[in-house]
């Protein structure tokens, strides 16, 4: 999931909230990226490769595991 | 004006918006490998093009983070095996000649992309290729030093370079009829200015994915807009019993569930045991992604979890092979790193925990060979369209190209005999204006529901392996009768706020939608078929009764009609006597 953009690195170029797929990076009234929609995030890198200046980090996993694998009948869940 | 579900609304307030009106003889929602490719085949054949993207066209949905490989049938291959092979990976349950004319079209495709610029892996002047699993001889041929991204990214300004025109960050919410019922446009809203768009279009081509549930990682947007709200038009929906569940990591996104076998690694149970062997001693690990799915599904309904694969039996050469082909390029190498630097582990040393996921719906919009609709003016292309059940390594971007390119430039015929015949197109205002009211019906319900709030509990009902991996009678009518629970009960309490929590909310409603087609058409198929579709009560397959697809559509009291539609086998070369051949061949049936 995204952590953090960097304000102090950020030039407001405006490309990681053109190509996040999930829209979750808007541009602040000063112009810089931030954050809007954190729990939206796909984790698919996109902001943090695309960025010029690489003021974003994006954490590997995401904050909400996805669920895929709960088990219905045995009640049962993976650790 | 009914809603997804039929309810007619009263009393709603009459506001008029304002609407930003753009025009194009083809209109193309989605940017996928399907709608960029369509837009580069109508804009050659002489039509204006808009395309809209909710998010980005190019980088948004599946087709940027796809692995790159892709079927292909070069000159000297056999198109007749190709066909055959392809048929009876989906059980006969394809239209052969979609099949034969994606392998046809897509040497041609691949002279394109060399013409753009995009080489191809070769050696001593030969392409090379790897085998597509699931298939005995069809070749993936794989982008050298690129990848799918790269390729998407080209065909954006490609298409631009030709005056496609890219409307980025709207969301379309429904098509838009004439008084003719033939389609000539969408409404969407701006995912980032709100603002509310008509496109007025000739024709009309829905060319997004099928549909999921938020799943995993890079599957979580595909929400299915697409086909339902073609479906909401008036168009039929085939294949609803369908989906695809793939084994994927539990905390981050890897490629790599088919490659990593073919490479020696093997899956293991939480008691530590290889446990394909018992499912399917002849393939064992290299099985098809289902029969893992399900192995891996009936190991954890016995206890036996975390299923995680083991690297650390891969030879050093093919651990190797694998980074070069799969994490040695675009996020995954950031990926690795940092697995390695804050978790401790490293994804091509370590053995890490996978899981069966809902990757998306196999539905899709019925259409014949050129990628027509039954409803005038509405086309479909990528996904949105019916392409086959069996997911295939390679099949999926070579069809989507197949049926963006065919739909693209039947789209561009049909605009230019509209502009002829009837001198322009018309738009019901009307029916643009009931689907706005409904689409922000959610904004005005005060305290209610949140749609991931819904999301999360449709994931409840959905994603438990004995329900849609393992099926049974009794499960299946349990999830529906939760699914029309919700639908009944908490669908009209759905709120939202702003313009993301609308678009959020029309994709619940979607969601809802297509879990109750799917869980009512998986009930009426009560038969199994190898590596497609798995009932555990009707455990073999039954070819006097089901050798044929299912169709939903809208019926006229807004519920979903479902009928049967029978196979053509006497206009294919191929017909299903193979199967026994084929079962043989196939081996591995279930060990409990």
């Amino acid at each position: 999931m995204i952590r953090s953009i960097n304000r102090d690195v950020c030039i407001g170029c405006t490309i990681c909230a053109e190509f996040c797929p999930g829209d979750v990076i808007e541009m602040d009234h000063s112009g810089k990226a931030h954050i809007a929609y954190p729990m939206d995030c796909w984790t698919c890198f996109s902001c943090e490769t695309a960025c010029p200046v690489k003021a974003i980090d994006v954490h590997p996993f995401r904050k909400v595991k996805p669920m895929a694998w709960p088990i219905s009948s045995a009640g049962k869940k993976p650790a | 004006m009914a809603d997804l579900f039929g309810r007619k609304e009263a009393g709603m307030k009459r506001e008029l918006p304002a609407w930003n009106v753009l025009q194009s003889d083809v209109l193309i929602v989605g940017g996928g490998f399907g709608g960029l490719w369509a837009a580069l085949r109508a804009s050659a054949c002489g039509s204006s093009v808009v395309l809209v993207d909710k998010s980005f066209a190019g980088k948004s949905g599946h087709s940027f983070f796809a692995s790159g490989a892709r079927m292909v049938l070069l000159p000297e291959d056999n198109v007749d095996e190709y066909v055959r092979q392809i048929a009876l990976g989906n059980e006969w349950l394809v239209e052969q000649d979609m099949v034969r004319a994606v392998f046809e079209g897509s040497y041609a495709r691949l002279k394109d992309l060399e013409s753009f610029g995009l080489m191809f892996r070769k050696k001593n002047g030969s392409y090379t290729s790897t085998k597509a699993r699931g298939t005995q001889s069809v070749r993936n041929l794989w982008l050298e030093n690129a990848t799918a991204a790269d390729e998407v990214t080209i065909l954006r300004k490609l298409a631009i370079s030709r005056g496609a025109q890219f409307v980025d960050h709207v969301c379309i919410y429904d098509l838009v009829k004439d008084e003719d019922n033939g389609v000539t446009g969408a409404v969407g809203i701006g995912v980032k200015d709100s603002r509310n768009y008509l496109f007025r279009a000739g024709s009309v081509i829905v060319a997004t994915n099928s549909g999921s549930y938020r799943g995993h990682h890079l599957a979580c947007e595909l929400q299915g807009t697409g086909p339902f709200m073609a479906y909401n038009t008036g168009a039929r929906i085939k294949n609803p019993e369908f989906h695809y569940i793939n084994i994927r990591p539990v905390r981050h996104e890897l490629e790599g569930s088919g490659i990593l076998p073919a490479m020696g690694a093997r899956w293991v149970n939480g008691s530590g045991a290889y446990f394909m062997e018992r499912y399917d001693p002849e393939l064992r690990d290299r099985a098809p992604s289902s029969r893992i799915v399900m192995a891996a599904a009936k190991e954890a309904l016995k206890g036996n979890v975390p299923i995680t694969i083991d690297v650390k039996s891969m030879a050093d050469e093919e651990r190797e092979r694998f980074r070069v082909l799969m994490v040695s390029h675009g996020w995954q190498p950031i990926l690795r790193e940092k697995c390695r630097r804050e978790k401790g582990y490293d994804i091509l040393n370590d053995n890490i925990e996978w899981q069966p996921a809902y990757e998306s719906n196999k539905l899709g919009i019925d259409a014949d060979c050129a990628c027509k609709t039954s409803l005038r003016g509405l086309f479909a292309a990528g996904m949105a369209r019916t392409l086959g059940i069996n997911p295939f390594t390679g099949w999926s971007i070579a069809a989507c190209t197949w049926s963006g390119y065919t739909a693209g430039e039947s789209a561009a015929r049909h605009a230019m005999e509209e502009n002829e015949n009837k001198g322009g197109r018309r738009v019901d205002f009307g029916s643009a204006q009931a689907s706005h009211e409904l689409f922000f019906q959610p904004l005005r319900v005060g305290s209610g529901v949140e749609p991931d709030e819904l999301v999360r509990r449709l994931q409840e009902i959905l994603f438990p392996a004995d329900v849609l991996i393992i099926m049974t009678e009794s499960k299946l009518k349990a999830a529906l009768d939760e699914v029309l629970m919700l639908k009944s009960g908490q669908l009209s309490q759905l709120r939202a706020q702003g313009t993301r929590g609308l678009i959020k909310a029309r994709e619940t409603q979607t969601m809802i939608l297509s879990a109750e087609m799917t869980l009512r058409a998986a009930l009426m198929r009560k038969e199994t078929r190898e590596n497609i579709f798995y009932r555990e009560d009707f455990p073999a397959p039954d070819d006097s009764n089901w050798l044929k697809w299912i169709i939903a559509e809208k019926g006229k009291d807004g519920e979903i009609s479902y009928s049967t539609r029978e196979i053509p086998f006497e206009t294919y070369r191929f017909k299903p006597e193979l199967r026994a051949h084929v079962q043989t061949n196939c081996a591995g049936q279930f060990v409990k």
